[in-house]
């Protein structure tokens, strides 16, 4: 190993409360990319984010996340539009930016004939100050991988080296496109918690998920963008609470003395054709078909499950499945699209 | 520029090719086949009685003109592209690295892995050649080991540059490729028809022949190894006399154009096509 890579790099200094939150990390207006002349993957997005908040950019696959986030982080040249990261334009400073600046790509792919010290030693060099890569490592459990080459890491390995790399330039904003996708449960919480100290000590994180719990847990506010566009922004709880209740009770419905699969002569009606007589029962705030049930959105559940009872009994039916749960994006998305987000394409842009 | 970057991204690539089982098994195959030409050189020593060195360094001649232009062709080709198709180079794009600290550094890595592939097959064939014929006349072969690195030097750009150019690397590794048979095969045959059919004049037979750096590595070696270009016919001895002791540095110049112009193209490429 050459002799400047084995001396201690400089650390930076201890952290503290850097950021203003009155100055914005990420300013974009009117931002639209097309491709090739025919595809608008995005049409025209504002987006304000002030500093040290852990924004999420939340929408199904295709719905121009990475796109929106690879314009943002100077990778991709917008068709029209205004940017600004951390009050500076892309193509003016843009090496100074970037030593600001922490990345880790949808697919960051590393060097697989390099060692996983030898990649975040690198990835270290490049910046003026920054974490120690070895306590870096550590942060990301990865210590004892140091020596393993990485094209002989695990998916999920490769990917917290992928937030190693981006952190261990100590970055005032953090950019990370859907830094959990493909990761075993326990990892994506050691994920969410290093991202969770780094907002800690008050820097900016804008990250881009399809993961409705990695955005309610991790971010202070959320834009939910579909097709290009934002169609909701907030924070999680508001964005929830937009919805008019916080709880959702999800059931099927079946006559009166059928179990399933023995009918008993008399078909249960369409789930569509009891919404309207259900939209008005108590504390009931919305309702809609969902594939061969009912979802509502309720406000006091312990009110409304009686009432859905009660009219059921008097349609001649009764519950064959019943389950209630806390409302989430999830929710919002589809109240707002009509379409569940794990329903879409696998493509990305 | 930072030249602090251009040596990370130069020890990267160095540390990669250091890795690579292609870039190995080329060291190899002409670490063997430098060697065993030397050998069968050698072969003939007792009986004619020449000095080691000088016998094999003109059969090596032919050896480097076949096997570097390939290895510098292909190094090249799989540099940029490659990194494009593995997502490797949008990542490193990503940094605070400029677009000509990457190239730069690539190129000068690669360089620097190619210098260690001729110097591993030279320093085996010198070590035969030395160990059975003594060390008489290796200047000579000093000089075309330093010309070879220069000869690679040339092709590594060229593949460098059809990596730029190219979004896979199947396709760079495709034209680098056309460019060797051209380069090797073609002009040579192409330089002789034009020669006949058209009648050149010794004059215009050396302006095409310098046209293709191949050729121009051939003059510069067999000028300096036999002090003349008269085993090159008319078109030798016409540049003996025009330029006379001007021939070496201005060949060495249409080598250096060779390496530097599809640079600083490639330059201009990669700043339009980024990691896409």
């Amino acid at each position: 190993m050459p002799e400047f890579l084995k001396e201690p790099l400089e650390a930076s200094p201890p952290p503290g409360q850097r950021a203003d939150p009155r100055q914005l990390a990420v300013r974009c207006r009117g931002l639209r990319k097309v491709y090739d002349g025919r595809v608008e993957a995005v049409r025209g997005l504002d987006l304000e984010i002030p500093q040290g908040e852990c924004f999420g950019l939340l929408g199904p696959n295709g719905a121009g996340k990475t796109t929106t986030i690879e314009i943002l982080e100077g990778l991709l040249r917008p068709t029209s539009g205004e940017v600004e990261v951390l009050g500076e334009r892309w193509g003016r400073r843009d090496h100074e930016l970037r030593q600001r600046l922490g990345i880790s790509l949808q697919e960051t792919r590393l060097s697989e004939k390099l060692t996983v010290r030898e990649t975040i030693r690198l990835f270290r060099s490049f910046y003026r100050r920054g974490l120690d890569p070895d306590a870096t490592l550590e942060m990301v459990s990865l210590g004892s991988k140091a020596r393993a080459q990485v094209g002989k890491l695990s998916g999920g390995q490769r990917q917290r080296l992928a937030v190693a790399c981006a952190l261990v330039g100590d970055p005032d904003l953090l950019f990370l496109d859907e830094p959990t996708t493909g990761l075993d449960p326990q990892s994506r919480r050691q994920l969410w918690e290093v991202i969770r100290d780094f907002g800690k000590r008050g820097r900016t994180v804008l990250l881009t998920t399809h993961y409705m719990d990695e955005a309610e847990r991790l971010c202070n506010r959320v834009a939910i963008i579909d097709r290009g566009e934002i169609i909701a922004l907030g924070s999680p709880a508001e964005l929830i609470s937009s919805l008019g209740g916080e709880h959702v009770i999800e059931f099927a419905v079946q006559s009166k003395g059928s179990s399933m699969g023995e009918p008993n002569g008399r078909e249960a009606p369409a789930p569509g054709a009891l919404i309207p007589a259900i939209k008005e029962l108590r504390s009931v705030r919305a309702a809609r078909a969902d594939g061969s049930g009912i979802s509502l959105t309720v406000e006091k559940p312990h009110l409304a499950i009686p009432a859905l009872l009660e009219a059921l009994q008097a349609h001649g039916l009764e519950i064959a499945r019943l389950a209630t749960r806390h409302a989430s994006l999830e929710d919002v998305f589809v109240n707002l699209t009509g379409r569940h987000l794990r329903d879409e394409g696998n493509g990305s842009n | 520029m930072d030249r602090a970057n251009v040596f990370l991204v130069l020890l990267k690539e160095m540390r990669e090719a250091r890795k690579n089982r292609w870039f190995l098994l080329f060291a190899l195959i002409f670490a063997g086949l430098t060697t065993a030409l030397s050998l069968v050189g050698l072969s003939g020593l007792g009986t004619f009685g020449i000095a080691g060195f000088g016998r094999t360094t003109a059969s090596l001649l032919n050896l480097v003109l076949l096997v570097v232009p390939l290895m510098g062709l292909f190094m090249g080709a799989f540099s940029i592209a490659g990194e494009r198709e593995q997502g490797t180079l949008l990542t490193l794009l990503a940094q605070p690295v400029v677009p000509e600290e990457i190239l730069l550094g690539k190129f000068l890595g690669l360089a620097g892995a190619l210098l260690g592939t001729i110097l591993l097959g030279f320093g085996l064939a010198a070590a035969v050649i030395a160990y059975y014929g003594g060390a008489a006349q290796i200047g000579e072969f000093l000089i075309l080991v330093a010309c070879t690195f220069v000869f690679g030097l040339v092709f590594l750009s060229l593949g460098f540059c059809l990596s730029v150019l190219s979004r896979r690397t199947a396709t760079a590794v495709g034209l680098a490729l056309l460019v060797w048979l051209g380069a090797l095969f073609l002009s040579d045959l192409g330089l002789i028809g034009a020669s006949v059919a058209l009648q050149l004049t010794p004059r215009g037979t050396l302006w095409l022949s310098i046209v293709n750096p191949a050729q121009v590595f051939k003059l510069l070696v067999i000028d300096a190894l036999q002090g003349n270009l008269e085993a090159l016919g008319p078109g030798g001895i016409y540049a003996m006399e025009v330029f006379g002791r001007g021939l070496r540095p201005l060949l060495l110049l249409f080598l250096a154009l060779w390496i530097v112009v599809p640079l600083i193209f490639s330059h201009f490429a990669f700043r339009r096509r980024g990691g896409a």
